[in-house]
């Protein structure tokens, strides 16, 4: 058997390493729990007014500026970059993710090596870095902030809905840059750029840049095109919505269906009745929420597909019907459920 | 005796060889998962929620939540799915045929009227009794049907959700109110590669009261066994599950909290009412076809608690729900057995399943053959007392060492639970080898026993007794 000489220092070994990992959650945790006392202690302070912010060492402002408090942070941001801007910039420009809370105070003092240092992190290719560039980047309120996230956008090295998320509120002053990049080669770019120009809606420039969308060999980019027209999109446009309606991928279907419920383009209520027996259930969803979203005459066009020989389309329509009777306390009949009662 | 001595010898060897390789791969998993839980750490670390919930580009979530005889939890169970912070979702509450008064609770404590919606009835389900909605509440659904089970009463309230994404959660299940907006973020990160996300449910005889001012899960039972089964689902989630993650091999989306694209619901063709229990079953396949047709796809789990679920918090009703966990996980692991090292299965097939069928389908035998070795051997003097002793020291530490790295890599991200309750799980670590390993032990052994002769009843554990709920 083992000796037990052998045991004892395994035993001894591993009780060693147990007490070292709980003194290194314990630790951990005080330490985390004096520093926020601590941060919470200077930023009353700060904010108060009774203590000014250069009377506080570097290490205090360093707490307060790599926080979230607001206006104290920026305060404190702003001082750190007055002392020491040189030092800030080296930390900045180390390698790994070290350098994101010198970043992030860079960006908050409002440095005007900020964006130089932010840029060359991006470069670091590291995926936790390039998160912490987005969301730095989207804290600051100015062009060149819009650039380098559009920047971002276009290079897809953070995932793109969350760059494009960022991106949202600054839409409608960045119409010119997206217009160009619904041209982009990528057309995970495209759709964004047509994604984004739904919140800068209206402008007819977007509907035009819609409707040359609409025949993209990219469905992911007539999907967008569809969504776009859904915001900017008028009767002018309603050819382009009916040919992406028969479109022959189904989510370009079901952006279409959504885009004329959206714009109320009641002429194409029966285009979209009929995708309610469409073989992917997103877009059969997606044409029921357009159809009651037309009003009268999306009923109307839900009620002649009732007898359609397709169940998926009749139990469609009875289930828009139904939401159209739909009203608070009563019990509704099913007037559609004709020979395919939910089924 | 020579020979009975030299096959007490052997089982130790063998028991010994088993330890090596099933703590090496549980160390091995830890490394992964503290990879995995510094990179999640990292890339959120400035990430700002209040955009994410505002955004348009949020993706709306049906919650589908099946319940069965939760009269004591139900209401304060819906009230935490319908108080989750995120732009658009929908409660999906499907009352399995309870036999006691759920229904009527949550008539009363939502004004529910009937309510008569036209669906198709895409996956098959039990007849329904009844549709209801909330005067108060205008995204609550509640759907009454005839018992079938837990599969069957997901795929019911699947008939009726709306939205592109499906969060089942269990009837006991408190979440928290950004479990959502955690879950989803993952999601739409790349929304055509992750196909499923699961998260951390926390361990409570009374979930509703495990939550501080914030919302956020921060209280432990103070009973011991709860406290052992909150520390077995850390080590789970943290040191497995969030390496499971990084290797892209997550072998279990749990039933308490798990999110999946209803488009892969759709191909899966939903919850199986063929296996004992949903969730793992559901996960395997995904695994299964998305590997056989070579897509690319992530199922993912969160390194935060998302909510807290009921514990039983009593020997029986423990051994009750572990002895089904193990059937299940035989069930499954036994029917998807062509997946074990086929090279298409990938990491999941040399990986995932292996880990399984160590830790989980093998370790019964094990246990049995280790206790019958140290009780023949000591009688045979084959076995010395000391080393046995210093064995089981070596043992107990290495799970004190487990359990102290889970609760440090939970707490590195939440920073949620009170110190005396870390220092409480950390000194609780060395001792679940005796306290409550035992209890595991004899479940597993029970669940094997059962499995082998075919036994596919739920078992449910009876309902922790606690205070009727307030009118």
């Amino acid at each position: 058997m083992l000796p037990t000489n052998s045991l004892v220092a395994a035993v001894a070994a591993l009780g060693a390493a147990w007490l070292c990992l709980t003194a290194w959650v314990i630790g951990g945790r005080l330490l985390t729990e004096r520093n926020r006392r601590r941060c919470e202690a200077d930023a009353g302070v700060l904010a108060s007014g009774r203590a000014s912010v250069r009377s506080f060492r570097s290490r205090r402002l360093w707490r307060l500026a790599d926080g979230d408090l607001g206006a104290v942070s920026a305060r404190a941001a702003s001082e750190l970059v007055r002392r020491d801007s040189p030092a800030l910039l080296r930390k900045a420009r180390r390698r790994g993710f070290g350098r994101v809370g010198a970043l992030r105070v860079l960006a908050r003092g409002r440095s005007h090596a900020a964006f130089a240092a932010l840029r060359e992190a991006r470069a670091d290719a590291r995926p936790e870095v390039t998160a912490a560039v987005v969301a730095i980047t989207a804290e600051i309120d100015t062009p060149s902030a819009d650039r380098l996230l559009l920047e971002l956008l276009v290079a897809g090295d953070h995932p793109r809905s969350r760059t494009a998320t960022e991106l949202v509120p600054r839409a409608p002053r960045l119409v010119d840059q997206l217009l160009a990049l619904v041209a982009h080669a990528d057309p995970a770019v495209r759709y964004w750029a047509l994604m984004l120009l739904r919140h800068a809606a209206p402008d007819p420039r977007i509907a035009r840049a819609a409707v040359l969308s609409s025949t993209d060999p990219e469905p992911l980019a007539r999907g967008a095109a569809a969504r776009a027209l859904g915001a900017a999109g008028s009767a002018e446009q309603l050819h382009v919505l009916r040919a992406l309606l028969a479109d022959e991928v189904f989510f370009v279907r079901a952006h279409a269906a959504r885009a004329v419920g959206e714009i109320g383009a009641y002429i194409l209520a029966a285009e979209v009745a009929a995708l309610l027996g469409d073989e992917s259930w997103w877009t059969r969803a997606a044409a029921k929420e357009s159809l009651l979203a037309l009003g009268p005459a999306g009923l109307e066009a839900a009620e002649a597909m009732a007898s359609d020989l397709d169940r998926f389309a009749r139990d469609g329509a009875a289930e828009v019907v139904n939401g159209f009777a739909h009203a608070p306390g009563e019990r509704l009949p099913l007037r559609l459920a004709g020979g395919g009662a939910a089924r | 005796m020579t020979v009975l001595r030299d096959g007490v010898e052997w089982a130790v060897y063998i028991c010994l060889g088993y330890l090596l390789a099933v703590y090496g791969a549980f160390f091995a998993m830890i490394v992964f998962s503290a990879v995995e839980e510094r990179l999640r750490r990292r890339r959120r670390r400035l990430e700002s929620f209040t955009r994410v919930r505002h955004s348009e580009l949020t993706i709306p979530v049906s919650i589908v939540a099946p319940v069965y005889n939760e009269a004591p939890v139900v209401a304060a169970a819906t009230r935490s799915f319908l108080a989750v912070d995120y732009p658009e979702f929908e409660v999906v509450v499907v009352n399995d045929g309870s036999t006691d008064s759920t229904l009527t609770i949550l008539q009363r404590e939502f004004e529910l009227e009937p309510l008569t919606r036209f669906f198709r009835k895409q996956y098959e389900s039990a007849p329904l009794r009844g549709l209801y909605r909330s005067r108060t509440w205008p995204n609550l659904i509640v759907v009454d049907k005839q018992n079938g089970g837990k599969a069957d009463a997901l795929n019911a309230g699947l008939n009726l959700a709306r939205y592109r994404y499906v969060c089942g959660v269990d009837g006991d299940t408190m979440l928290a109110p950004r479990s959502l907006l955690k879950g989803m973020r993952l999601a739409l990160a790349d929304p055509q590669r992750v196909i499923g996300v699961t998260g951390h449910v926390a361990i409570n005889g009374e979930p509703e009261d495990a939550f501080d001012a914030s919302g956020e899960p921060s209280r432990l039972d103070p009973r011991a066994l709860l406290a052992f089964q909150h520390l077995d689902y850390l080590r789970s989630f943290f040191n497995n599950r969030l390496g499971w993650t990084r290797l892209n091999t997550m072998l279990c989306a749990v039933g308490a909290f798990q999110i999946w694209r209803r488009d892969v619901l759709e191909e899966l063709g939903g919850f199986s009412t063929e296996f004992s229990c949903e969730d793992i079953e559901l996960t395997f396949r995904a695994h299964e076809r998305f590997r056989r047709e070579r897509r690319a796809y992530q199922i993912v789990s969160l390194p935060d608690t998302v909510g807290v679920t009921e514990g039983p918090d009593s020997v029986h009703k423990l051994i009750a729900q572990r002895e089904r966990w193990q059937r299940v996980i035989l069930e499954t692991v036994f029917h998807y057995r062509r997946m074990l090292f086929h090279p298409r299965y990938g990491t999941v097939g040399f990986v995932g399943i292996p880990f399984f069928v160590l830790s989980e389908i093998l370790a019964p035998v094990f246990e049995v053959l280790a206790l019958a070795a140290i009780v023949a051997g000591l009688a045979l003097q084959a076995v010395s007392f000391e080393p046995t002793v210093l064995m089981l020291a070596a043992l107990a530490l290495l799970n004190g060492i487990l359990t102290s790295a889970a609760v440090l890599l939970e707490d590195r991200t939440s920073r949620a639970y009170p110190l005396r309750d870390l220092v409480r799980l950390i000194a609780l670590g060395p001792l679940d080898l005796f306290c409550y390993r035992p209890l595991i032990f004899w479940a597993r052994a029970k669940g094997t026993w059962r499995f082998l002769r075919g036994d596919k009843g739920w078992h449910k554990f009876e309902r922790n007794v606690r205070a009727a709920p307030q009118s």
